[in-house]
Formats: C-alpha cells, sequence, structure tokens
C-alpha cells in the first residue's frame, strides 16, 4: 500500500468524536502521572531526612 | 433652475478635478517608489527622504496604486525598517505580498508585527521562505483568541510561558471551569487556532520536527512529554488521532501525516 492509500484509509477511519475521547484519555492518564511523580517528592519530604 | 443646474456642473467638476488629483497622487507614489526602487544601495540620506517621504503620499493615494506601490516594494531589499513596519501593519489586502516576500524585513520588525498585528497578518508572515529561529519562536508563542476574550477549552496557553507546571496549573484550571459545560460535542477541548494549524502544515511540509513537536506540544496545553509520546509512534496512527481531535481537517491531516511519520505505509 502506498503513503497516500494508507494515510487517506487511516484519516478515514478516524471519527472525531472518537478520537475527542481518546485524546481525552491520554491526557487524563498524563495527568494522573504527573500528580503521581509530584507525589512522590512531597512525601519524602514529608517523611524527613533518612535515619543513619 | 440654471442655477441648480451650473451648481451640479460645478460640483461634477470638482469631482473630476479631485480625481485628477488623486490620480496625480498615485502618480507621485509610483514615482517615489520606482525612484527608491532604481537605487542600487540608497544612502541614509535617501532612506531618510523616503521615510519622510512615503507615508503621506501613500495615504492620500487611492487603493490601486497602493496595492502597486507595496507590490513593487515587497521585492526591494533596502526599504527602511520604518517603511516596512509602516506597510506591514496596513490591511491585509494591501500588505499580504510584502509580508510573505519582502527581503527587507528584520526579525526585530517581523516579531514586532507577529506581536502587534491580527491572525491574517501573522499567517502571511508564515509563508515567508526566510523564517529565522527567533521570528519561528515568536510564531510559536503568539496567541491568537479566535472569538473572545474567554479563554477557550482546557488547552489554554499563557503565551511565551515556558514553566511546564504553570502550564499544566493553567491547563487543569481551564478544564475545572469547563466541567459544567462537558456535555459540549468537543468535551471541552479547545480546537486549533488558524495559526497553529498553518504552522503545524508549514512545519511538516518542510521537515523541521522539533519544530512541529513545539507548536504540537503548546497546543496540547504545553504538555511536551505527551506530544513527544504521540509523535514517537511512528505508524502516525496516534498523531492521526490527536490532529483530528484537535479540530484539524481531514485534508490538513492528510497533508500532514506522511510527513511527519513516513512509516504510515506500515502501517496494518
Amino acid at each position: 500500500m502506498s503513503v497516500e492509500e494508507a494515510t487517506e484509509k487511516l484519516v478515514q477511519s478516524l471519527s472525531p468524536t472518537a478520537c475527542i475521547e481518546e485524546l481525552l484519555a491520554w491526557q487524563s492518564i498524563r495527568t494522573e502521572q504527573q500528580a503521581a511523580s509530584e507525589k512522590v517528592p512531597r512525601d519524602a519530604r514529608r517523611a524527613g531526612p533518612p535515619e543513619r | 433652475m440654471i442655477q441648480s443646474g451650473s451648481t451640479a456642473l460645478v460640483d461634477r467638476y470638482r469631482e473630476l478635478e479631485g480625481l485628477k488629483n488623486a490620480r496625480k497622487l498615485d502618480v507621485v507614489l509610483m514615482a517615489t517608489v520606482s525612484s527608491f526602487g532604481a537605487l542600487e544601495k540608497p544612502s541614509d540620506a535617501e532612506r531618510r527622504r523616503f521615510v519622510e517621504l512615503f507615508p503621506p503620499v501613500y495615504e492620500a493615494s487611492t487603493p490601486e496604486a497602493r496595492r502597486q506601490a507595496v507590490a513593487a516594494l515587497s521585492g526591494h531589499p533596502h526599504v527602511p525598517q520604518e517603511i516596512c513596519r509602516y506597510i506591514g501593519a496596513q490591511d491585509i489586502a494591501i500588505a499580504a505580498p510584502f509580508l510573505a516576500r519582502s527581503p527587507a524585513m528584520s526579525d526585530e520588525t517581523l516579531t514586532t508585527l507577529i506581536e502587534t498585528m491580527g491572525e491574517e497578518h501573522v499567517r502571511a508572515i508564515i509563508h515567508r521562505a526566510d523564517l529565522s529561529q527567533k521570528v519561528i519562536q515568536a510564531l510559536i508563542g503568539c496567541h491568537r483568541p479566535q472569538h473572545s476574550e474567554i479563554p477557550q477549552g482546557n488547552f489554554e496557553v499563557r503565551d511565551g510561558s515556558r514553566d511546564e507546571s504553570e502550564i499544566l496549573r493553567q491547563t487543569l484550571k481551564a478544564m475545572a471551569a469547563k466541567a459544567g459545560s462537558e456535555a459540549e460535542d468537543r468535551l471541552g477541548l479547545s480546537t486549533l487556532t488558524e495559526l497553529q494549524t498553518a504552522l503545524l502544515v508549514r512545519f511538516a511540509r518542510r521537515g523541521e520536527r522539533a519544530l512541529f513537536l513545539e507548536t504540537f506540544a503548546r497546543a496540547l496545553g504545553g504538555d511536551r512529554v505527551l506530544a513527544t509520546d504521540i509523535l514517537s509512534e511512528t505508524s502516525g496512527r496516534r498523531l492521526g488521532i490527536a490532529l483530528i481531535a484537535l479540530g484539524m481537517t481531514k485534508d490538513d491531516t492528510s497533508y500532514v501525516l506522511p510527513r511527519i511519520a513516513p512509516a504510515i505505509a506500515n502501517e496494518k
């Protein structure tokens, strides 16, 4: 299949509503990841310096 | 009757006289432009004289003469920056060829126009073949609200800010503000501005992947990690989904995809 055909096939198969839902889902995952990565150093700070 | 007839005749005469004067000024404008254009390397004094003379003659000329004068200056490499800024800020119907082609415009002038003029002017600048990194950064960083001053959707990005956490905060804030109207068909997702679309198409056409990534990331609310993730998928499927979700037309998406994700043909 040529690049043009493959592109056309892919683009025609994409429904705007489904794409919006999918992008929002990716964003939610990213937001959760971001929140988790921010939480880890905060928790570490709260725990105080490691005991010797 | 006779008086009224003669008044009409006088009015008509004045009208014709006005027309004649306007045409005379058109001739003066074209003469000003062509004599300046004939100078291979204008001296400082000649440039100063042109800066003083051009605006008033331009103002007094007809739109057709203005168009011709600006078109003639579009190819001249020594147009002073004051005149570049002046022409660049004129009505887009006249300024467009100058904005898109003039070799005289400095980066500073282009940046000033990007920051101060409307979207049509900025889009004309995007058509330039020789955009420097500085101007491209100004284009990517410039934000033009399309319909209102109210932030649209959850992808609002403050202009020029590179602070990722601030952008994320803004995004979350906008998402929260939008939560009440989630029933809308775009589910609170903003649409690419015409400017962002034009930039994405330009960077795809020229194979400028890094600049494409930067513009795309901004369209995603500044989420560079998500943008990089989407672009790293070589089949282009995720990019296609994201572009359509952001409101890019299928024609533009079909143009962009194979240029950014050439492995698309391997997609099963």
